[in-house]
C-alpha cells in the first residue's frame, strides 16, 4: 500500500509531525475491530448490555438485518467492512442465518482481513474488549472469543458454603 | 501488602468486578466483610458462585480484623470488598489496618440518598462514614472502573454539601 503525502512547500511541516501521521496510520491499520451482526435488534441489544457493564467502546461496530432486506444488508456490510483499515472480527448471531452467510462470503474473499464466529453472546465481548490492544492479532482475538463464548454457558448448581478460610 | 483492592461496592461481586478489576489488579481470592452479608445464607452462595474460580471468604466485622491481617501477611493477593462505607468506618474505629486507599464503586440510589453521580448516591450515614475513614488517613477514591479518573472525597463531599 502506498501512502501519498502532499507537502505544500510554502508551509513547513516538521519532519517529526509527518512521522507521527504515518505512525498513527500504521497503528490504525493494526487495530482489531469487532463487528456484531444479527437479525433484528440483537446486535444493538448485546452492545447495550456490554456498555451497561463495561462502558462505551470505540472498538465495537454493529450491523443489523432489518426489513429492508438481504440486498440492502449485503451492500451495507460490504461498505462497512471495506471502510475498515484494520482487521475485523465478525460475531454473527446465528450460524447459517443471513448475517452469518453474507459475512461468510466476505470472509472467503478476504480471509486475511476478517474472522467470523457464530453464536454471538455477552461473555465473548466482556472478555475480549477490555484486553484488546493495538498489539492484539486477529487470531488472538478469535481464540479469546471462542473460549469465553463457550465457557459462558453453564448449568447452575448449588454450591458448598462451609469454608471461608482462604489462607 | 497483599490486599490489591479495597473497595465499596453495593453489589459486592458482579460482572464489573470479575471482568474489569480482576484483569487490572492481581487477585487470588476475595475477602467480603459485612454483618448483613455474612448472616444471609442465600446471598453468601450467590456471591461465591459469582466469583467463578476465585475463592471467597465472607466475614462479620468482628471476624474481619484477624482475616484482613492474615490477608496482608499472605503471599496471595486479595480484594477486600464491602457493600457499604459504614463497614469500613467500623473497621477503622476498631483499629483495623487495611491500607491507605479505599476505592469506591457503585453505591446506587436508596431512600434518603443524594445522587452525586451516575453510580454514587450517599445518605448522611455514608457521609459520616467517609468522613471518619478520611480522618484516619485513608485516601478515598471514587472510581467505577480501573480506567476511570478517580474522584476524591473532597470533591464528592463538596457536591454533597452543596445539595439541599
Amino acid at each position: 500500500m502506498l501512502i501519498k503525502i502532499d507537502i505544500d512547500l510554502k508551509i513547513a511541516i516538521p519532519y517529526n509531525y509527518i512521522v507521527k501521521i504515518i505512525c498513527n496510520y500504521k497503528m490504525e491499520m493494526k487495530l482489531v475491530k469487532v463487528l456484531l451482526t444479527s437479525h433484528g435488534n440483537l446486535a444493538e441489544g448485546i452492545l447495550s448490555g456490554f456498555e451497561f457493564i463495561a462502558g462505551k467502546s470505540s472498538k465495537i461496530l454493529t450491523l443489523e438485518l432489518d426489513n429492508d432486506g438481504i440486498d440492502k444488508y449485503r451492500s451495507r456490510l460490504n461498505a462497512l467492512l471495506d471502510q475498515q483499515k484494520g482487521p475485523v472480527l465478525i460475531l454473527a448471531d446465528l450460524k447459517g442465518g443471513t448475517p452469518y452467510n453474507e459475512s461468510y462470503k466476505y470472509y472467503l474473499e478476504h480471509p486475511e482481513k476478517v474472522s467470523l464466529i457464530s453464536g454471538l453472546n455477552l461473555p465473548m465481548l466482556l472478555e475480549l474488549i477490555p484486553q484488546l490492544t493495538s498489539q492484539t492479532t486477529l487470531e488472538e482475538a478469535t481464540e479469546i472469543v471462542l473460549k469465553a463464548g463457550t465457557e459462558g454457558i453453564i448449568k447452575a448448581e448449588d454450591i458448598q458454603d462451609d469454608n471461608d478460610d482462604l489462607f | 501488602m497483599s490486599i490489591s483492592v479495597v473497595r465499596v461496592d453495593d453489589r459486592v461481586i458482579h460482572g464489573q468486578t470479575m471482568t474489569r478489576w480482576t484483569k487490572a489488579r492481581p487477585v487470588d481470592g476475595i475477602l467480603v466483610v459485612g454483618d448483613n452479608i455474612a448472616h444471609d445464607k442465600l446471598r453468601r452462595k450467590v456471591l461465591k458462585a459469582a466469583a467463578n474460580e476465585l475463592k471467597v471468604g465472607i466475614y462479620t466485622v468482628a471476624e474481619a480484623g484477624e482475616k484482613i491481617a492474615k490477608g496482608i501477611e499472605s503471599k496471595k493477593k486479595f480484594f477486600l470488598i464491602s457493600d457499604s462505607p459504614q463497614t469500613f468506618a467500623k473497621l477503622v474505629d476498631l483499629g483495623v489496618d487495611f491500607g491507605k486507599v479505599l476505592n469506591v464503586g457503585p453505591m446506587n440510589t436508596r431512600p434518603g440518598t443524594k445522587v452525586l453521580g451516575r453510580t454514587v448516591a450517599l445518605d448522611q450515614n455514608d457521609y459520616d462514614a467517609f468522613e471518619d475513614i478520611a480522618r484516619h488517613g485513608v485516601e478515598i477514591q471514587f472510581q467505577l472502573l480501573p480506567d476511570d479518573e478517580p474522584k476524591s472525597w473532597t470533591t464528592m463531599k463538596k457536591k454533597y454539601d452543596e445539595m439541599k
